[in-house]
């Protein structure tokens, strides 16, 4: 395992927001607020397009961070929450950038957290994500 | 004065986790493989976290319906979630200020008193 300084930043990576992808998310986890499935309804309810759901977020990512290197097994996800701007419509082009903004030990325990933000085509906000993840070295 | 949300109850299957792990991009084998989640020293195989996140967005849908937009949302993962358990997600909703929703909100295992997540939401609506 290894965690490289606070303020390391991941490259830019651009996701491309599709339909299809959207749809997939919703169903599996058997959402049915129309803007996820319609451009009509998305219409009618004040929306561009069709918008993703919130958690839809968690799949838009950074590239690597440099130098972070976590084991496969033996992570918690411990904590995640998002602050939300402009939404996640469709045709979007999503810049991602993630970074290293707190790490700290507590016995066999590491926590480390990561901050993604996402910003769209326009240069508007579009999302904060704030994941924190917990690696117990006495499980690896 | 806090309102009740209308609560969901949702049974955890193994084809969730495949469909979530399918659309999350998330391909963790914890999430499928239950020989791989053994050898990791779980029980089974257990639930991405952001699944039983997101199954919370089932019980705000009726305020997105009402023009509510989410602002901010934040999770804390307290247990594990194993396959073919029933959850139930439950919440309640407070007036802030007018056209703010501050919204508390846990997801339990039916049976077991200490929620396996707990969470708050804002949401605005123009007023």
């Amino acid at each position: 395992m290894n965690i490289p300084p606070i303020g390391t930043t991941s490259d830019p990576k651009v996701h491309t927001i599709e339909a299809g992808a959207i749809r997939n998310f919703a169903e599996a986890l058997g959402l049915q607020f129309p803007a996820y499935f319609s451009k009509v309804q998305a219409q009618d309810l004040g929306f561009q397009d069709v918008i993703a759901p919130p958690t839809f977020a968690i799949t838009l990512q950074g590239h690597a961070v440099p130098g972070l290197d976590l084991p496969k097994a033996g992570l918690i996800h411990g904590e995640q929450s998002f602050k939300f701007g402009d939404p996640i419509t469709v045709h979007d082009e999503i810049s991602v950038v993630t970074q290293v903004i707190e790490t700290k030990a507590r016995g066999p325990l590491t926590f480390l957290t990561l901050e993604t933000v996402g910003t769209n085509q326009h240069l508007r906000w579009v999302f904060t994500s704030t994941s924190t993840i917990i690696a117990n070295q006495e499980a690896l | 004065m806090a309102t009740p949300l209308t609560p969901v109850t949702h049974r955890v299957t193994q084809t969730d986790l495949v469909r979530y792990a399918g659309a999350s991009h998330d391909f963790n084998p914890i999430h499928f493989d239950e020989t791989i989640a053994r050898q990791h020293g779980l029980p089974g195989i257990i639930a991405h976290g952001m699944f039983t996140m997101g199954l919370i967005t089932r019980v705000l849908e009726p305020l997105l319906v009402q023009g509510y937009r989410i602002t901010e949302w934040s999770s804390r993962f307290r247990t594990m979630v194993p396959v073919g358990q029933t959850l139930v997600v439950s919440g309640t909703s407070d007036e802030t200020t007018l056209g703010t929703l501050r919204v508390s909100v846990a997801v339990s295992l039916e049976g077991h008193a200490k929620p396996a997540l707990t969470g708050t939401i804002t949401l605005h609506r123009a007023t």
